[in-house]
């Protein structure tokens, strides 16, 4: 560590510091070098700005720089109970900064970065002039010199004593930031413990990803505040990292260690794209005609097959140092779409796509794959991401369908979908689509306009499953392998159509047989694919990709108007989502011929979960003898239970129960080893006497161990009755302290 | 000598250390958690310290408490047996700031071979050969290509975060590179939630092969003849013996000085031990040192006639040795057992519960190391070992038919209770084990083929 990290280490006089959040007694040593994370329960201590560069940026490689020009100091002439700028010399003497930011240049693992840091211990890390000047110059340094910008946000809000000043503060730095969007320059906020007003609102989650640290919280108006307004109590995580990930307004939680990795993966898909493209990858296996002796209805039973790889599967064989980000930055994350950055033999890109999963608890989690507005809205905004660092789209499709429920409905499924397609169609930047499994209608097209569309053998693509339009068109879900041969869904129909531009062949028994070969062709179609596409400047691609979905339908071959003729019985004009469950259930109870049992039931949960008129609380399906059960959990997060607190204070009163005696006394009893004070000092005033009453949580006494004051609180209620251990003297763990007569 | 030693450990470890301190005439003074209140080394201890309570890293990885239980009852030296915080370099060094001889080598060195990778560069800088592989996690296809043209084949792909067999992938062709690579790759992301992996040089037929050496504080240091311990599971040692078999004089003696010699050269203290894969050629790679002492210590004990934990308390004392190399001279085979609470017929899951049955072996030749006792509670929250039994005879032949004895002696039963015996018994029946020609796949093929399926024990 360097001086940095030296210099604002407090002195307290001993070599340990307590955990504030599970009071275990660490070596400050082991703790510093952990970067102030406990190693037992993970608390993150705060930072100070010197020592937020030392962990981030490589050894010696950080220059701090200093403001250019000048700042009004006190625009406003502002007097409290003290004048403003004693304030802030007073805070310029505990901190030794000039002002709640401090900006450097330096490197990680190699890349040069800017990075403004903030310091909570400076007025609160509150923004004024000069804080909003120091990230507004940060960010037009990175501009000048197109150098990846990273914020380190700690703030309570907006200075109030500088007035509007401060307020403009929030445009300043906000404009600042969209210059480095139409820069197209790497720009990641990391939001640590507290981030709250407006620095929230304005610069730090503007960025192009949104770290945190755990447990930080991070907010616009603060709690007591929000709490008053509506008078009541929010839940215990309200306004915690982990809540605002789960809520889609930042892309991932990151454990202070991490944070390092998390930024070089992210710097890594930054810059030139390499040339000679992709290395010399051959570009075999890709077929124009399958022809696999297999029927429609057997690729659709295939391509739902659940061992089939899902997208993180294919991410893990394809993809280096892929990176997920979540989130879609309004109001929530849909596991059913996974979207990140990563490389593929080097070539920076970005990947979204479906996740199913293989076991029902996987399925599940990921509901089947279907996913929600939040989820296309996600991967729109990785693709708008990929256009501003002009880096190359990769998409995975493999659903039976967007969600369909009435809350996706209502929060705008169809609207997420049409956004992605106009939003595809005009990208500056080559995108490759490959339908792997399923690829159910406007779920699927979400993610198809793309220059180059690929299907594995036994994928399907297709405007509705074989057995809704068996159910509309045909009266019976028995007749879905006739609907399935008529729709023109599978690999080989897709080509006629013109709808794909290849099949990627699938080992003998398909994908699911060996992920390994599926992933090794996936990737040399893909490859070959990006560095064809590569060639072209990003006008071309746009218009060449306008073209060919502008040409789908007009006629071109036979074959297509031969298929039209299904389309023309089509007399419901749509699609009809059955209206009752029963009829589902009924149509569960006549289908046959299913392979696979749990891709059966799987898809028939699935098809009810899409179609249930409100949110299910308990749904199970039996399919021969697959069986799914599942429980959604009451959303009301009071009724949660608190995590882990109950345990941490257990061993203590189990101490203290097992050690009570026959005539009804309790015992407090010591919470560690150590030395046994009666007052908050040796020779104190004691905290309690006999005969005090004292309550759960009254702190009764101190264990001094390795110089810390270690409190010993109550665990019950009752009459102090007698001292067992005399004042001064070395304790046990779970030694009996203080004898306690219970109240009635 | 110390006025008063802390044993900061539990089980057969904390009593072994208690009777060496009693014999040499040191106060004892023993720590436990609430789990082990009623511990056998409570009994023998002079003092006892609660240090807290049943999840060992708040009390048996306690340090402040150790420290602290250590100020109360006056100790000046901590004994930290093996596993807990016998190799943490922080203990070491909180032991020196507060003036308490930790029993072990000092923090620095700790510190400088904690790091596998960095022992590893420490040890070939002192002239012993390391297996080849890739220096840090290799992070392409690309780069796995690099290394493997470096290294040739057969090669293993293993997960940084591996262990205990999971993650690991050999490769004896250039043509399944990539495939093992993406695999191992995808599966440690699976596994482990972290793809890192590195390639290293496979050795076919390995053997573990490991040297005990004893350094003083005064440039002094011995080799004490090597232990085999091929019968492992998953990494985990089932049965230790001395000297290895089939292992040629002139290569013991070889492993030997060089051990001594590397440990001279880094100026480590206290006893060591030096882990090696032996190839079927005669090499041998450095794999890692262990900075303590060791579970299987007994078997050298037997051997060699030295008393391991009173050379560790005189060493940290700071006595020069009493003995040079050529005053040790190994007589006979020993051999160790482990006896775990664990089923081998469920992939050696622990299964604790109440021991309503222990009785022990006796006999010539046969030394029992356990804190066992009819009627005590096997907790799940510690390690699984029940006793180690050494038997000790002239040749390799009656050490076998000692060990097969003695574990036929042993009645061990609970209700839930399994033991290892009747696997034990099975490798010492195994013809491979018997002609001496087992691997460190002896176990793994062992359970594969269900051979080591045996009943109660
Ligand atoms: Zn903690």
């Amino acid at each position: 560590m360097s001086g940095l990290l030296a210099e604002a280490e407090p002195e307290t006089g001993t070599g340990w510091v307590r955990c504030e959040s599970c009071t275990t007694l660490l070596y400050r040593k082991r703790f510093v070098r952990c970067l102030q994370v406990c190693p037992e329960c993970g608390w993150h201590r705060r930072l100070t700005a010197g020592q937020r560069i030392d962990t981030l940026l490589d050894p010696g490689s950080a220059s701090v720089f200093t403001l250019v020009g000048q700042t009004i100091p006190d625009p406003l002439g502002f007097i409290d109970q003290l004048p403003y700028l004693e304030r802030l010399s007073a805070a310029r003497a505990k901190t030794g900064l000039d002002e709640a930011v401090l900006c450097a240049v330096g490197t990680i693992g190699g890349h040069p970065v800017v990075l403004a840091v903030m310091d909570f211990r400076f007025m609160g890390g509150s923004m004024g002039i000069g804080a909003g000047e120091r990230v507004t110059q940060a960010a037009e340094r990175a501009l000048r010199d197109r150098l990846p910008l990273i914020l380190v946000t700690a703030s309570g809000g907006i200075r109030m004593q500088e007035g509007p000043l401060s307020l403009m503060q929030m445009p300043k730095t906000c404009q600042a930031l969209a210059q480095l969007d139409e820069a197209g320059v790497l720009t990641v906020s990391i939001l640590t413990d507290p981030t709250y007003g407006g620095v929230t609102a304005s610069f730090a989650t503007l960025t192009d990803v949104v770290l945190a640290e755990p447990q930080a919280r991070v907010g616009f108006a603060g709690r007591r505040v929000i709490e008053q307004t509506v008078c009541q109590q929010l839940p215990e995580d309200f306004q915690t990292a982990e809540s605002v990930l789960r809520h889609g307004l930042i892309d991932r939680v990151v454990p202070r260690p991490e944070l390092r990795d998390v930024l070089l993966r992210l710097l890594a898909v930054q810059g030139p794209l390499p040339d000679p493209y992709l290395g010399t990858e051959p570009a075999e296996n890709l077929s124009v005609h399958p022809a696999p002796e297999r029927d429609a209805w057997q690729a659709v039973t295939l391509a739902r097959h659940t061992g089939r790889p899902t997208t993180l599967d294919y991410i893990s064989y394809l993809l280096e140092g892929f990176q997920e980000l979540h989130g879609d930055r309004t109001c929530g994350d849909c596991p059913a779409m996974v979207a990140g950055v990563g490389r593929l033999n080097g070539l920076p890109l970005v990947v979204v796509g479906h996740q199913k999963g293989h076991t029902t608890g996987e399925l599940i989690q990921r509901n089947f794959g279907m996913s929600s507005p939040q989820g296309y809205r996600k991967a729109a905004r990785l693709m708008r991401l990929a256009a501003k660092w002009r880096i190359p789209v990769l998409t995975l499709i493999d659903t039976p369908g967007a969600a369909a429920g009435p809350e996706a409905d209502s929060s705008g499924q169809a609207v997420a979908i049409a956004e992605s397609q106009r939003l595809m169609a005009g990208l500056p930047v080559p995108i490759v689509a490959v339908v792997t499994g399923e690829g159910g209608s406007g779920g699927a097209v979400a993610l198809g306009v793309a220059d180059k569309v690929f299907a594995c053998a036994n994928a399907i693509y297709s405007v509705i499953s074989p057995e809704g339009c068996a159910a509309i068109l045909w009266g019976v879900q028995t007749a879905a392998p006739r609907a399935a041969a008529a729709l023109g869904l599978d690999a080989d129909r897709l080509l006629d159509l013109g709808v794909i531009d290849a099949v990627i062949p699938e080992p003998p028994d398909g994908t699911q047989g060996d992920h390994v070969v599926a992933a090794a062709r996936l990737r040399a179609a893909i490859v070959a694919a990006f560095a064809e596409l590569l060639r072209r400047e990003p006008d071309q691609l746009v218009s060449e990709r306008r073209e060919r979905f502008r040409r789908f339908g007009l006629p071109r071959a036979a074959k297509w108007a031969d298929s039209c003729g299904f389309v023309k019985d089509y007399r419901n004009g749509g699609i009809v989502y059955m209206e009752e469950t029963t009829k589902l259930f009924a149509a569960l109870n006549t289908g046959s011929g299913a392979e696979n049992d749990l891709a059966t039931a799987c898809r028939y949960t699935a098809e009810l979960i899409r179609t249930a008129g409100g949110p299910l609380r308990h749904l199970s399906i039996r399919w021969a003898q697959t069986a799914i059960e599942i429980e959604w959990p009451l959303v009301d997060p009071r009724l949660r239970i608190p995590p882990s607190s109950a345990q941490a204070g257990s061993p203590q009163s189990e101490q203290a129960s097992a050690s009570e005696l026959k005539d009804n006394r309790g015992y407090i009893c010591a919470p560690l080893v150590g030395t046994f004070y009666r007052g908050a000092h040796p020779g104190g005033k004691p905290f309690v006497e006999v005969g005090d009453y004292v309550e759960p949580g009254t702190q009764v006494a101190i264990v001094e161990a390795m110089k810390l004051m270690n409190p010993v609180e109550a665990d019950r209620s009752g009459r102090v009755m007698e001292f067992v251990v005399a004042d001064g003297a070395a304790v046990e763990y779970g030694q009996p302290l203080i004898a306690i007569v219970p109240s009635t | 000598m110390f006025d008063g030693v802390l044993v900061a450990n539990r089980g057969e470890i904390a009593l072994r250390v208690i009777r060496t301190c009693r014999e040499l005439g040191i106060r004892t003074i023993a720590v436990y958690s609430t789990a082990d209140s009623d511990s056998a080394a409570l009994r023998l201890a002079d003092e006892t310290v609660c240090i807290g309570p049943a999840p060992a890293k708040r009390s048996y990885l306690n340090a402040a408490a150790l420290i602290e239980a250590a100020r109360k009852s006056g100790a000046d030296a901590i004994h930290p047996g093996y596993g807990f915080l016998s190799e943490d370099a922080d203990f070491a060094d909180i032991c020196a700031e507060e003036g308490i001889h930790f029993i072990g080598p000092p923090a620095a060195m700790l510190a400088r071979l904690g790091d596998k990778a960095q022992a590893k560069r420490v040890m070939a800088e002192v002239g012993l050969l390391v297996l080849p592989g890739s220096e840090r996690t290799v992070d392409s296809a690309a780069e796995c290509a690099d290394v493997a043209r470096r290294l040739g084949f057969p090669l293993i792909i293993k997960a940084a975060a591996g262990g205990g067999g999971r993650g690991m992938t050999v490769v004896r062709d250039q043509a399944d590179l990539r495939r093992a690579y993406e695999s191992t790759q995808a599966t440690a992301r699976a596994v482990f939630g972290d793809d890192r992996v590195y390639v290293e040089r496979f050795l076919e037929a390995a053997r573990h092969v490991e040297v005990q050496v004893l350094c003083d504080g005064h440039g002094n240091g011995v080799y004490l003849g090597e232990r085999d311990c091929s019968v492992q599971w998953r990494h985990q040692k089932l049965l230790e013996e001395t000297p290895s078999p089939g292992l040629p004089a002139q290569l013991r003696q070889r492993m030997g000085e060089a051990s001594a010699q590397a440990a001279l050269a880094l100026g480590y203290v206290g006893v060591g031990t030096f882990e090696f894969l032996l190839d079927a050629d005669g090499s041998f790679y450095f794999m890692e040192i262990n900075c303590r002492l060791q579970v299987e210590h007994p078997v050298t004990e037997m051997v060699t006639g030295l008393e391991l934990v009173r050379e560790q308390l005189r060493v940290a004392a700071g006595y020069p040795l009493e003995w040079r190399q050529t005053d040790v001279s190994p007589r006979g085979v020993a051999m160790e057992c482990r006896i775990n609470a664990e089923d081998p017929t469920r992939r050696f899951a622990p299964t604790p519960g109440l021991l309503a049955e222990f009785v022990p072996a006796g006999g010539p030749f046969t030394r029992v190391d356990t804190h066992a006792y009819a009627g005590m509670r096997v907790t799940p929250h510690y390690d699984p070992l029940l006793a180690k039994v050494t038997v000790w005879a002239a040749d390799r032949g009656q050490t076998l038919a000692r060990m097969t004895r003695a574990l036929t002696e042993f009645r061990i039963a609970g209700p839930g209770v399994r033991t290892t015996i009747c696997f034990l018994r099975e490798v010492l029946a195994h013809p491979l084990f018997r002609d001496g020609k087992h691997t460190t796949s002896l176990a793994e093929d062992m359970v594969a083929t269900s051979a080591g399926t045996g009943g109660s024990p």
